[in-house]
């Protein structure tokens, strides 16, 4: 399993169940390289701490700290997020120790720390509400402010028991820093593990997924407040043990442990180290604690450090990926993941014409500012069919997509999926309700495997052969390939996939075949005529391939200015001059 | 309280001035600039040792002004010619990794030792009902007031703003009407870089501070930044110049004195969530 | 500095995003002549639009015009030296007026005025926000801008996307005497049939390659021969 690495373990119940060697053999392979990796890690430590001079020990045990809140950095840092304040949360963790220790409250050093670490999450959280509403640039000056606040605020009063000499008490078993160490090991592979965990779960995959989009996120039914949320708060939890574990180890801290420069710092070494990785979290720890202490030995001044990181980091992003993410890039081209062959154009039948409404639209009307988007639209999407929308560029579709899935609060009308009305449900309500869509533009996040993208869109437990089922219908890369590595074709019918997989009442297709070749597009009008059968869900498509519509659709409904225009069976529909003029535009006026 | 408010604006014109650089660096060059004090830094500390070698005053400040104006074209280059294509949070991370590198440069170029800072601008200019206003504080005030002005002369009434503007808004088209865009990328790195190391050269003899609490200015002037919302020129003026006057007035409350410095977050907080409380999404569509 | 008068292409490969997009492409565009470029979507005729003008680079072959190599030069050397490329999708600087759209690019006023010739419309319209115009007026001020630069090698991207065709058929004979005057125009365009009538030469690009290469004339005369070359395998189902 030398791909644990780029590849978040998955949960050992849930291991992939394809390939040649069988389910049994694979979830047995799974749950050994689950294990394998942190005994190996903690085997390392316990000999390091027998045969380590005790200076050096001391150091790495400094390592291990750094790489806790490196790896709660790279928690955010999966979600896309920028967290300059990580030392803070840090504090809070150190601070909550030193009070519990003053207090003498039971349970001891291992109780406070993990203590320490719940007493960063409300922070966590705290920072993580702007972080809702703000995000890139703005959400790093906001971090760096709390940074600079929490600086002040700790510089002007002293840590619990710094005034009274008082030192953080150890337990006798973790007493010597030999002990001492092989605990702040301990802790660091827990932890590990449970990042590595927590990264093969759904919310895990809504991290990188928010990274990605979070239109797209919200649309397959994940809120995105909840991811964002959740990552600020592990992410804080994680630098308050880092903390907690500090303030164990030195037994006396100071504000100077968590000035705003050593956050920036941090933050440098993450980005070039790569903290979304448990051995870019090690390596940053490594780096942060040894580099200095190097350049202290070979007589050069320690200030060099962070020279030398300044310029890594930016030599890191230069080259787009972080050391970590170099190196399991490396390891994936050395196995690349198949790439099935295209499918043929094989005839699905004649397109189902529904009887009962499903989806009902009546007046809806979308406005942006003085421009009329969407002018009292009326439409009916029966069950069991698929139906076609077209329209020129800028007709409205999109906008109709759009408002039909929550992303415009504002539009007017009703909308009722099922009786169900959807109006003033969020995106991500709308979605469990049973209404999903795809987008035009390529929202399948990158960072994920085809695996965990199907299973975290589907948005409910999917059982490994209906998976397969999916990926063979459509014609998908196999679960282990990386999403990064495929073409966009293939990337819009993962997205077809991953709805189909949501097993929901309407799936509202915008431009899916924009990406793939003619005859591509015509096996997947095949397939979308299955849908409604083997699914149980009807289909609106959005295209712009009228041969793909005539082949999918049993019905059509033609957009123009924001309005309907016509709709019927797709051969009487194109037919009509008015379509003609609107739709295959200038081209008929013209000649 | 009147008083301390008036003597914040000191440090308010820096904040206003600071927060220009940061918004037209983020308008034209799609940057928030957080190594953008710390350039001037070395300007300041360039000619503090000048200065200490016997360089009169003159060519000692003009040594630190082209000091700074050099580093900071040198990373504008770097940003240019690796990151040209990068989005704005992408080259705003690559700034904090400026400001670490910078601040360190700093230490090892100039040590930790604190030094004296020759300036011209101590002392007061006029009192009013005991009230000073004093040299420094006039300086900032209308020299960050100047710049917002002839920022927004040069971007709306001249070729290169107009430039400058297509640049920002759609790169590679601009570039392929001719626009050279790393040239003009450099040469407002330089000048903003200029500019910081100005208003350092002002205020800085007037505080006890260190290298590092110098850079962590660029946290205020993001707040004012912030109220002009990274686009409008004259309300981050009127932003720094509230925020320097809020902190100096809390600097006479004798409970909240030594947490004035909390003030920024407390405004940055404030106004972000208020000025994009309507954003919900990352993407329009 | 050397002005590019025309273009020779060699065998060139263009990826997009490390996908290969277009694959050995070989053909001239002369001066004082209007060569078109047809092909379905997606087939690749932006890429390597973009790929001439710099956006994009050329992964192997050899790209080179008025005699020198290009592909050394970055996007903004080759506008200086005369090539323009009219992208796709209406990219006016939507927050500059339409005059400041004009004179952002500066090659002196004569450029600027024959340029408003062709669009009489925009004269009204010269201090109003770029922004705020129709899509088609914005179309237009993207074409009189490429023209304000008083380009030797003109690249037109569906120039007649969103415009109305009373304006389409005002453009093309402008378009025809620019080459008259010796610009070489590649076009780009959706409208085949009104393309050909222009055009010297005609190319069909289809999946990445081209499928097609002569003179205008017989393409324009026999649809028959046009649709399969457009369509290819496609137009037999």
């Amino acid at each position: 399993m030398r791909h644990a690495e780029a590849e978040p373990a998955k949960p050992p119940g849930d291991a992939a169940p394809s390939g040649p060697a069988g389910p049994g053999r694979s979830r047995r392979r799974a749950l050994t390289g689950l294990l394998a990796q942190p005994a190996g890690a903690l085997l390392v430590v316990i000999v390091a701490a027998i045969t380590v001079p005790q200076y050096w020990l001391f150091l790495a045990t400094s390592v291990l700290v750094s790489a806790v809140a490196l790896l709660g950095l790279g928690i955010v840092g999966r979600a896309g997020m920028n967290s300059l304040c990580q030392l803070s949360f840090a504090a809070v963790g150190a601070w909550t120790v030193a009070q519990l220790n003053v207090w003498e409250t039971p349970g001891g050093l291992i109780a406070w720390t993990l203590a320490g670490g719940l007493a960063a999450m409300p922070f966590g959280v705290l920072i993580g509400l702007p972080a809702l509403r703000l995000r890139g640039v703005h959400l790093a000056v906001v971090t760096l402010g709390f940074a600079a606040a929490a600086d002040v605020v700790i510089s002007a009063v002293n840590f619990p028991g710094v005034d009274s000499y008082q030192q953080v008490l150890r337990p006798g078993f973790i007493a010597t820093d030999r002990q001492y160490f092989v605990y702040a090991g301990l802790v660091f592979v827990v932890a590990a593990v449970g990042v590595q965990w927590l990264g093969g779960t759904r919310t895990g995959a809504a991290w990188r997924a928010v990274r990605f989009s979070e239109r797209a996120t919200a649309a397959s039914g994940t809120g995105v407040a909840g991811a964002k949320l959740s990552a600020f708060a592990l992410s804080a939890f994680a630098a308050g043990l880092s903390g907690g574990l500090l303030a164990g180890q030195v037994g006396m801290i100071t504000a100077q442990n968590f000035g705003t420069i050593s956050s920036l710092a941090l933050f440098v070494v993450a980005v070039m180290a790569g903290g979304e990785y448990v051995g870019g979290a090690l390596l940053g720890g490594v780096m942060i604690m040894f580099v200095p202490e190097l350049f202290r030995r070979a007589g050069i001044n320690q200030d060099w450090a962070n020279v030398l990181f300044g310029v890594g980091a930016v030599h890191a992003l230069s080259q787009g990926s972080s050391v970590s993410e170099g190196v399991a890039r490396r390891l994936r081209a050395r196995r690349p993941a198949a790439v099935p062959a295209p499918r043929a154009p094989v005839d699905g039948g004649t397109p189902p014409l529904g009887t009962e409404p499903l989806l009902e639209v009546k007046g809806l009307s979308v406005r942006f500012g003085q421009v009329v988007a969407l002018q009292d639209v009326d439409l009916v999407v029966p069950e069991g069919t698929v139906m076609g929308l077209i329209g020129p560029n800028g007709a409205g579709k999109s906008t109709l997509t759009d408002a039909l899935s929550g992303f415009l609060p504002s539009a007017t009308g009703s909308v009722t999926l099922a009786g169900r009305p959807l109006g003033g449900l969020p995106v991500h309500r709308r979605a469990a309700a049973g209404l999903r869509r795809t987008f035009q533009q390529d929202r399948v996040p990158t960072g994920l495997t085809v695996g965990a993208y199907l299973r975290f869109a589907a948005h409910r437990a999917v059982p490994a052969g209906e998976l397969a089922e999916v990926r063979a219908f459509l014609g998908c890369p196999p679960p282990d390939a990386h999403v990064a590595d495929l073409d966009v074709g293939s990337r819009r019918l993962l997205e077809v996939a991953a709805a189909l997989l949501a097993r929901p009442k309407l799936i509202i297709l915008d431009e899916p075949a924009a990406g793939l070749a003619h005859a591509e597009s015509l096996a997947l009008a095949d397939r979308l005529v299955e849908v409604p059968a083997r699914y149980g869900a009807s289909v609106l498509l959005i295209e712009h391939d009228l041969d793909m519509v005539r082949r999918a659709c049993a019905r059509v409904v033609v957009l123009d200015f924001g309005q309907v225009i016509a709709a019927g069976p797709p051969a009487e529909v194109l037919a009509r001059p008015e379509v003609a003029r609107a739709y295959l535009g200038d081209e008929v006026a013209l000649t | 309280m009147l008083e301390g408010a008036i003597a914040g604006l000191a440090g308010g014109g820096a904040y206003a001035a600071f927060g220009l650089c940061l918004t037209l660096m983020f308008r034209l060059v799609r940057v928030v600039n957080f190594a953008q004090v710390a350039i001037g830094v070395i300007g300041l500390y360039t000619m503090a040792i000048t200065s200490e070698h016997g360089w009169p005053y003159g060519p000692a400040a003009l040594a630190g002004l082209l000091a700074a104006t050099l580093v900071a074209a040198a990373l504008g280059w770097v940003m240019g010619t690796w990151f040209g294509e990068a989005g704005a949070d992408q080259r705003s991370a690559i700034s904090i990794a400026f400001l670490v590198g910078l601040l360190a440069v700093s230490f090892l170029a100039f040590g930790t030792d604190p030094r004296r800072m020759p300036g011209k601008f101590g002392g007061s200019l006029f009192t009013v009902d005991g009230i000073t206003v004093t040299k420094a504080s006039a300086v900032c005030v209308a020299g960050s007031i100047l710049v917002a002005a002839g920022a927004w002369l040069v971007l709306t009434r001249t070729v290169l703003g107009l430039r400058l503007r297509a640049l920002s808004e759609r790169p590679t088209t601009a570039e392929l009407h001719a626009i050279p865009s790393r040239r003009l990328g450099v040469g407002m790195w330089a000048v903003t870089g200029l500019l910081a190391a100005a208003v350092l050269l002002v205020v800085a003899p007037q505080q006890t501070s260190d290298q590092t609490s110098l850079s962590l200015m660029v946290i205020p002037a993001g707040a004012a930044a912030l109220v002009g919302g990274f686009r409008s020129l004259g309300r981050t003026v009127a932003g720094g110049l509230g925020l320097g006057a809020l902190q100096g007035a809390l600097a006479h409350v004798t409970e909240l004195q030594q947490y004035r410095d909390t003030v920024p977050f407390v405004a940055i907080l404030a106004i972000l969530i208020w000025s994009q409380r309507k954003e919900v999404w990352d993407a329009a569509r | 500095m050397t002005t590019v008068t025309d273009l020779t292409l060699a065998d060139v490969a263009v990826a997009r995003g490390g996908a290969p997009i277009v694959r050995d492409v070989s053909l001239t565009v002369p001066a004082g002549e209007v060569t078109v470029l047809l092909g379905p979507n997606g087939a690749g005729k932006t890429t390597l639009l973009e790929a001439i003008a710099g956006v994009l680079p050329i992964t192997s072959g050899r790209l080179t015009g008025g005699g020198a190599d290009l592909a050394g030069l970055d996007r903004v050397a080759r506008a200086r030296r005369g090539l323009a490329l009219v992208e796709q999708g209406r990219t006016v600087f939507t927050s500059l007026t339409v005059a400041e759209n004009l004179r952002v690019v500066r090659r002196g006023a004569a450029a600027v005025d024959r340029a408003l010739e062709l669009f009489p419309e925009l004269d009204k319209r010269m201090d109003v926000q770029a922004g705020l115009l129709s899509g088609g007026e914005q179309q237009m001020v993207v074409l009189a801008r490429a023209l304000a630069m008083g380009p030797s090698v003109l690249l037109i991207d569906e120039m007649s996307l969103g415009l109305a065709p009373v304006i389409v058929r005002r453009l093309l004979p402008a378009v025809r005497s620019l080459a008259d005057d010796g610009v070489a125009v590649l076009l780009v365009e959706q409208f085949a049939t009104l393309a050909l009538g222009i055009a010297d030469t005609a190319h069909v690009l289809a999946g990445g390659r081209l499928t097609h290469s002569g003179p205008a004339a017989p393409l324009r005369k026999s649809p028959e021969l046009l649709h399969s070359a457009y369509l290819g395998e496609a137009a037999a189902s």
